[in-house]
């Protein structure tokens, strides 16, 4: 059922390519009006200079603090940098209704059809955003508690290594929370379009026993797309390690496969919704056929 | 033959005491201690025996004594006043956690009570809650060259590890911790107050210490070891060190211990078990450093060096410096790429055993006499040993490099205090830049300018004319202007006492061509004309060299005195320039940024496009992180 939900939430992303594109056309879009006011920076700094040549040679880390401390619209451009990614939160939120509707319905992207599921769930879609965010408070006081609890039970004469491990092992549990957590509000996010949830609780609920009676399966979604991921990374860095960076073809070269890379990746994260949409039904499925025995 | 042998053995104890046959230091500060270490109560309960000759050339009616401990009695200290003040987010010590000495009996040659006449005081911020300083009145004067004998009693509780002294459960450091004498020099006591950045100043002695502490304990120190006596519970152990200022204990049950012979030199690793791994490291760092000081200034002149790796409980006692004796610092499964700790911490202390513990500087009143030339020496050692691309750390393949740590924290507060001034004039955060970073800029600077022959014959020489004495600024600025053959001041007038900025910017650069007809032979000839500008942004007047390279592989070397705030130059050249270089060789490390020294004709869009677009990949990849889904 795993690899089956993910070769098919793969397969059906494919046919909705439109909808990567449109993802990945957003990202490109905020990347170059945000980053454009870095290209003047940049432009004194490693083409009228030799500094580009003494970057391969020693005082590498000293050439990199000069330019990040020198290169004054490198500062100006923080906050709207910052902004960038802001913004692009948003309009994931603003879309993610139009995105699950179509991977739920249609083999074909109807953008009619597309703009106006947006606009239906936008309201819960912010809410559930926003209990998301919550989220993030509610782990960053989980870990500082976890912080103190650590630091006050080892007595002062703690071993470094058993030190090492807490918190080792303190930061293992926080990626599962993330995860986990991560995991649940995808699954709402699905609940709530499937089910058209008049409120996003009843949503959370509802994938939590989704999550409860498939954890394996769902966990294991997660962890094949990340290989995946790791797979398609790797490509990545071998593929760039090759090009030699010194012609315009091989700067555009290496721009192409940067978008293809990031192009992939939205494939990726797409794909896996609609890997647990998959899970979902049949879950769905299972408590129907459940209900009539 | 039975004879000799008697003789022999009838010698042997008294030469066992003896280190040095011939004194390598005036001796006129010679202690003799017996102290017990209460490990329960943290407590060290002793008897001094302080011999003190007047070295100086005036009679004195009263003596200063340090109490350092007592910079840890109560909150209102100048130590943790201050501390409070600059480290508002750093735990405050409780009240069972704070320390201080006591003495209950001062004796006199014998025969005068001094107690009475004792008082404290505070010489330097007038703080009456600060009772790190003590005058003694004396009932008559002490007369040039003459000789007197202390008898201190004296109980000092330690605090929980602060400042590299203390316990941290089981382990203890005892730094500072008997009543030590002040400085007469120059008419006057050098005894200030213990402030959060200020440092120890102390006159050269044997020191006799017999400690008892209970049998399990695994100790190191500044001295030798002579003896040890075992009793049931407790052992006494019998040090001697000769020719040193300080003496510095540290005992920990858990220490294992490893003693290696490195260039005739004893050096005893006390290590923390969890460290094991480390002890290579330590190790070789080690051995480096006493090679390249061995070759560089002069062979170290002690027997033994105790280097002590503290386990992280007791972090606080690392990267410290004493006589003989010196703390690191490491950290459980740090990878070996990553050598701030312990490579840089064992070569940083180790150069002190030079720049502190045998040109013994006043550490208060000029810091960066030890200090900057620790951190000048550590530059060298560290880019000699490990590569001057990632010295300190090549970590996931970042590279960083000594010279990149010192200029690092120079770019951050580059004109935010001098140099040359006492330790407790700093406002915040200006000491460690004034002088660790800046002073060894300004030392690699000269070294370049006067080229590394000249400075290794001023270093070597200032050891020579220096050693076990109290070397001052101005000491060393002399010997710099005879070794050289130059008046520096202009230099270190500049680099020590003012905040002048350093900084040579390429502004703008032109080549243009120009065609011409010989009036020979009447050939076209075609010459380009060059116009080069210029600028000193900052204050500080240095020489530098420019190099024109142009694109015939030709370079043009000029030099200019900086004097003027902007410089234009014209010249005419057969070939086009490629690229115009302030300070090619990069020997001005005061420089505060080398990426604005250099310009180029033709521009390197490449190199442009290639840097942003590593910035591209990272932006539009931290954008799918923010991604809800």
């Amino acid at each position: 059922m795993i690899l089956r939900s993910i070769g098919l939430g793969l397969i059906k992303t494919i046919r909705l390519r439109k909808l990567i594109f449109l993802f990945w056309s957003v990202n490109l879009l905020l990347s170059l009006i945000f980053l454009l006011p870095y290209l003047s920076a940049f432009n004194r700094f490693f083409s009228e200079r030799i500094v580009s040549r003494l970057l391969n040679q020693a005082n590498v880390f000293t050439y990199y603090t000069e330019f990040f401390y020198f290169a004054q619209p490198l500062h100006l451009s923080r906050n709207s940098m910052l902004m960038g990614r802001l913004l692009i939160l948003i309009i994931s939120i603003v879309l993610s209704g139009g995105v699950i509707s179509t991977l739920l319905q249609t083999d074909k992207v109807n953008w009619k059809n597309f703009w106006a599921e947006c606009r239906r769930y936008l309201g819960r879609m912010l809410r559930l955003g926003l209990l998301q965010l919550s989220n993030v408070i509610l782990f960053l006081a989980v870990s500082i508690l976890g912080y103190l609890l650590v630091n006050y039970f080892l007595p002062s004469l703690f071993i470094e290594d058993i030190y090492f491990y807490s918190f080792i092992g303190w930061a293992g549990f926080a990626i599962l929370f993330i995860l986990i957590a991560f995991l649940l509000f995808d699954l709402t996010r699905i609940w709530l379009v499937q089910q058209n949830a008049p409120s996003v609780l009843t949503a959370l609920r509802t994938a939590v026993v989704c999550f409860w009676r498939n954890p394996f399966q769902i966990y294991f979604v997660y962890f094949l797309q990340a290989l995946f991921w790791t797979a398609v990374v790797i490509v990545y860095w071998v593929l760039q390690s090759c090009l030699k960076n010194n012609s315009v073809i091989s700067i555009l070269l290496e721009f192409v496969i940067l978008q293809f890379f990031i192009w992939i990746q939205y494939w990726i994260r797409l794909s896996r919704f609609s890997a647990l949409i998959y899970i979902s039904e049949i879950d769905k499925n299972q408590k129907t056929a459940g209900n009539y025995e | 033959m039975r004879i000799i042998f008697l003789i022999l053995l009838f010698c042997l104890p008294t030469a066992a005491q003896v280190i040095f046959q011939t004194p390598l230091s005036e001796r006129n500060a010679n202690y003799q201690i017996k102290a017990t270490l209460d490990c329960q109560s943290k407590i060290v309960t002793a008897t001094e025996r302080l011999t003190w000759k007047n070295i100086s050339k005036r009679s004195t009616s009263e003596l200063q004594f340090h109490l350092y401990m007592n910079a840890f009695r109560n909150d209102s200290s100048t130590f943790l006043s201050q501390s409070r003040k600059r480290y508002p987010d750093a735990p405050a010590p409780s009240r069972q956690e704070l320390g201080g000495i006591d003495i209950r009996q001062f004796v006199l040659n014998n025969s005068y009570d001094l107690l009475p006449a004792m008082e404290y005081i505070q010489p330097n911020d007038s703080n009456l809650h600060d009772s790190t300083v003590i005058r003694v009145k004396l009932p008559r004067s002490v007369r040039a060259g003459e000789e007197i004998v202390l008898e201190v009693e004296f109980t000092c509780r330690l605090p929980k590890i602060i400042n590299r002294t203390g316990y941290s459960d089981d382990f203890f450091l005892l730094g500072q911790w008997f009543p030590k004498i002040g400085v007469l020099q120059d008419g006057g006591w050098h005894c200030h107050q213990f402030f959060p950045n200020s440092e120890f100043f102390a006159d050269f002695g044997n020191y006799e210490v017999e400690l008892t502490l209970p049998s399990q304990y695994i100790t190191g120190s500044t001295g030798i070891l002579l003896r040890e006596e075992r009793g049931d519970s407790l052992k006494t152990l019998y040090y001697r060190a000769e020719d040193v200022h300080d003496f510095a204990v540290v005992a920990w049950p858990k220490f294992r211990q490893e003693v290696r012979e490195i260039e005739g030199i004893r050096v005893i690793l006390l290590y923390a078990p969890e460290h094991s791994s480390q002890r290579e490291r330590y190790m070789t760092a080690i051995s480096n450093a006493i090679k390249y000081l061995n070759n560089w200034i002069s062979p170290y002149p002690y027997p033994q060096l105790t280097l002590v790796d503290p386990p992280l409980h007791a972090f606080r006692a690392g990267g410290m410096e004493y006589p003989c004796f010196i703390t690191g610092g490491a950290i459980w499964g740090i990878p070996a790429e990553f050598r701030f700790f312990p490579e840089e911490v064992t070569i940083h202390e180790y150069a002190h055993q030079y720049f502190y513990g045998i040109l013994a500087t006043n550490e208060a009143e000029e810091p960066w006499l030890d200090e900057g030339f620790t951190s000048y020496a550590t530059l060298r050692m560290m880019n000699h040993t490990y590569g001057k691309s990632a010295s300190l750390s090549e970590l996931f393949n970042v590279q960083i490099s000594q010279t990149d740590e010192y200029k690092g924290n120079y770019l951050k507060r580059p004109g935010l205090d001098i140099v040359w001034k006492s330790s407790w004039d700093f406002g915040p955060r200006a000491y460690g830049v004034n002088t660790y970073s800046k002073p060894a800029l300004i030392l690699q600077t000269l070294e370049n300018y006067l080229g590394k022959a000249v400075m290794d014959t001023i270093i070597q020489k200032y050891y020579q004319n220096w050693k076990f004495r109290h070397p001052k600024t101005s000491d060393f600025l002399t010997l710099v202007n005879s070794v050289s053959g130059l008046d520096l001041g202009w230099y270190f007038e500049q680099a020590l006492q003012s905040t002048k900025i350093l900084d040579y910017a390429l502004d703008s650069l032109n080549s243009k061509e120009t065609n011409t007809i010989d009036s020979v032979n009447g050939r076209a000839i075609t010459k380009y004309h060059n116009r080069v500008v210029i600028k000193r942004l900052g204050d500080f007047i240095f020489p530098v060299e420019i190099a024109s390279i142009l694109e015939n592989g030709d370079t043009l070397r000029q030099n200019w005195n900086g004097a003027d705030s902007i410089w234009l130059f014209e010249n005419s050249t057969t070939s086009r320039i490629r690229e115009v270089q302030v300070d090619p060789e990069q020997k001005i490390w005061l420089d505060l940024n080398w990426s604005n020294n250099s310009l180029m004709v033709k521009k390197n869009y490449f190199a442009t496009f290639r840097h942003w677009l590593q910035m591209m990949k990272i932006y539009q990849q931290s954008m799918l992180g923010v991604l809800l889904f």
